[in-house]
């Protein structure tokens, strides 16, 4: 080292006045001095803290820290530290990061701001170093990428397809099972437009979805045809969310896409096994009716001829042969009105609540007189239904309502609707007998019934009827009920 | 005595064939009830009747619309095409079973058409409607009666 060397040293770290000092010191930004040859001649309080060392004038050469590394993990020798590299009159990229170590092991990121001092003469004549510490920033950076990383190893994982795109419709990204349901890979497909996955006759789905979602709306499970790379169609179910910016700009949407082919397929064929069994129901039924129509008829033959020449006991079998022939003839016929219940007309029809149920009121007048019953309504709404099935479901719900009422009281019964999401939900509210809580489940089954004939009459047909049409709609219907004080049944249609 | 009357009744079934002779009973009315069991003897028989130069008297068929081997409807149609018989009073009787279709092609053709009695009232009116379909007036003119001519042997 020469004199001048050190003259310089000298120079740069004591050169400082005591105020100029006591600035850079209260400086929240580590810094650090050194002589041409790098060596430390000052550093500040800041520089201290973010080392975690106490660096040696003089001797510690090129940087303030212990150990540094390079972005990549290596380690990075002092020599070539950026301020090394800028003393050596090397150039260093702005924004440079480091890692650095501190003595007690723990780490910290840094961006060196190394800026050489030069004499009148141009030479070197030392260095200036400020460290700013970006841990903070890395750390939030490293969340955030792992955040992100998790979360396309999800959208990569998941079964459906995810994609998104901007309000131009163009595809900005694209999954593994986006590329597995329709065939082309994310580097095909990005920056094409969405509608490239759209049949021809379903163009016209687009701009109505693009509307909706720039008014912020969702749209939920919509299930349409999408085209495959092969022109092949795909049942799907779409979700579409409007995706924001920072601001809470629309800028786009992510479009989920199931796969529900299969479960079409799934429902088409237990459509077609239902409609199967109701078809063998129905040919059941309808040929039981001839073999009965026989047994029918010759007992009464029977009896009207040979009554005389018959003792009692076989009289008495044969009133059993007949009274057999009658309940099963009622069964079948009722079974035949459940099986048809399902060959609804398609189509769209409404039915007037208020005039069905006056129609219904009208047609059981005798049982209504007979009964004394007294049968309230509340003002009913039209609803998207067929006349004839809102008819027999009032016509079982009030004929029960009739048939169980109870000896002690004046039969009282109310029919009420009441508006509920976009559908109604009707009520038939009677205070008859009642149904203890273990039966409200099996009264709508099929031929269950919770009394003796000789109790009640019935084959038990009437709430299963009611349920088939209620699900029919999609609707729902039950019973609430407290044993001897009365029961309301309630239905849906949504 | 007038002669009996000669109905041909094709049914398979041999408790129907027992009911209409017990709604013929009923009304008194004095026959000659001859059963083809399947439609195949039906046509069979028809054939044979309008070929035999005595031409078999026949004053009614009643038809039952499914037969084995060939329906009712099918009978209806030859015995519509014979050159004697196309003109013979025809009650169809139909049972719960049969569909629309085939009910609308019958009453298409046939005189008189009548669901399967299930009830004694039925019965009656069964017989009833045969009474008249026969119109006991009739006496004159009679062709041979069946199971006299030819065909009758196999009857």
């Amino acid at each position: 080292m020469t004199a001048q060397g050190l003259r310089a040293i000298v120079d740069l770290g004591h050169g400082l006045d005591r105020v100029g000092r006591e600035i850079l010191d209260a400086l929240p930004i580590a810094l650090y001095i050194t002589d041409a040859e790098g060596r430390l001649t000052y550093f500040n309080a800041a520089a201290t803290k973010l080392s975690g060392r106490t660096p040696q004038l003089g001797v510690d050469q090129w940087c303030v820290t212990w150990k540094i590394f390079q972005a990549d993990g290596s380690p990075l020798p002092h020599h070539q530290c950026p301020m090394a590299i800028a003393l050596q009159g090397g150039d260093i990229a702005e924004g440079t990061e480091c890692l650095a170590e501190r003595p007690d092991g723990s780490r910290f990121w840094f961006t060196p701001y190394p800026a050489v001092l030069r004499d009148a003469e141009g030479r070197i004549t030392g260095g200036i170093n400020l460290l700013v510490d970006i841990t903070g920033r890395k750390l939030a950076q490293r969340t955030a990428q792992r955040e992100s990383r998790l979360l396309s190893a999800i959208v990569d994982s998941s079964d459906d397809a995810i994609v998104s795109k901007d309000l131009n419709g163009t595809i900005t990204s694209w999954n593994k099972s986006a590329e597995r349901l329709f065939g082309y890979t994310a580097e095909e497909i990005i920056g094409k437009p969405v509608t490239l996955l759209i049949p021809p006759d379903r163009q016209d789905e687009e701009p109505q979805i693009i509307a909706r979602l720039k008014a912020g709306e969702r749209v939920d499970h919509f299930e349409t045809l999408r085209r495959r790379k092969d022109g092949t169609l795909l049942d799907i179910s779409l979700t579409i969310s409007p995706v924001r910016d920072e601001q809470g700009q629309i800028v786009g949407a992510s479009k989920i896409a199931r796969d529900i082919t299969e479960r079409q397929r799934a429902e088409a064929e237990i459509r077609r096994a239902n409609q199967d069994l109701e078809q063998f129901a129905f040919s059941v039924s309808h040929d039981l009716q001839e073999p009965l129509r026989s047994v029918k008829i010759y007992s009464e033959l029977l009896t009207q001829r040979y009554s005389s020449k018959l003792d009692g006991q076989a009289l008495e079998f044969l009133e059993y042969l007949g009274a057999g022939a009658t309940r099963l003839e009622l069964l079948v016929s009722d079974l035949l009105t459940y099986t048809r219940v399902s060959k609804r007309v398609e189509g769209s029809e409404f039915a007037d609540g208020n005039a069905s149920l006056a129609a219904v009121l009208e047609g059981m007048s005798g049982s209504i007189l007979a009964s004394g019953a007294r049968i309230t309504s509340d003002p009913l709404p039209t609803i998207p239904m067929h006349g004839v099935q809102l008819q027999q479901l009032f016509q079982n719900l009030i004929g029960n309502a009739i048939k169980y009422r109870s000896p002690e009281r004046t039969c009282e019964i109310h029919v009420a609707a009441e508006r509920q999401g976009g559908g109604w939900t009707f009520a038939v509210i009677d205070n008859g007998i009642g149904i203890a809580p273990e039966y409200k489940e099996r009264v709508f089954g099929l031929f269950k019934r919770l009394h003796t004939s000789d109790e009640y009459s019935g084959t038990g047909i009437g709430l299963a009827i009611c349920r088939r049409i209620v699900d029919q709609y999609h609707g729902r219907i039950w019973v609430e009920s407290e044993p001897g004080r009365g029961s309301t049944f309630r239905f849906t249609i949504p | 005595m007038n002669q009996p009357f000669e109905i041909l009744i094709a049914e398979d079934n041999p408790a129907d064939v027992a009911l209409v002779r017990e709604a013929l009973n009923m009304h008194d009315i004095n026959c000659v009830l001859h059963v083809l069991r399947d439609g195949e003897q039906a046509l069979t028989l028809l054939d044979s009747l309008d070929k035999d130069p005595k031409t078999p008297r026949v004053d009614l068929v009643i038809l039952d619309m499914h037969l084995p081997k060939h329906d009712g409807e099918d009978i209806l149609k030859r015995l519509r095409s014979t050159e004697h018989y196309a003109q013979t009073p025809v009650i169809v009787m139909t049972a719960e079973s049969t569909t629309l279709r085939e009910e609308q092609a019958m009453k298409n053709r046939a005189m008189f058409y009548l669901r399967k009695p299930s009830t004694l009232e039925e019965l009656s009116q069964l017989g009833a409607v045969v009474r008249n379909v026969l119109n006991p007036s009739t006496g004159e003119g009679r062709q041979t009666p069946l199971g006299h001519g030819k065909a009758g042997g196999q009857l």
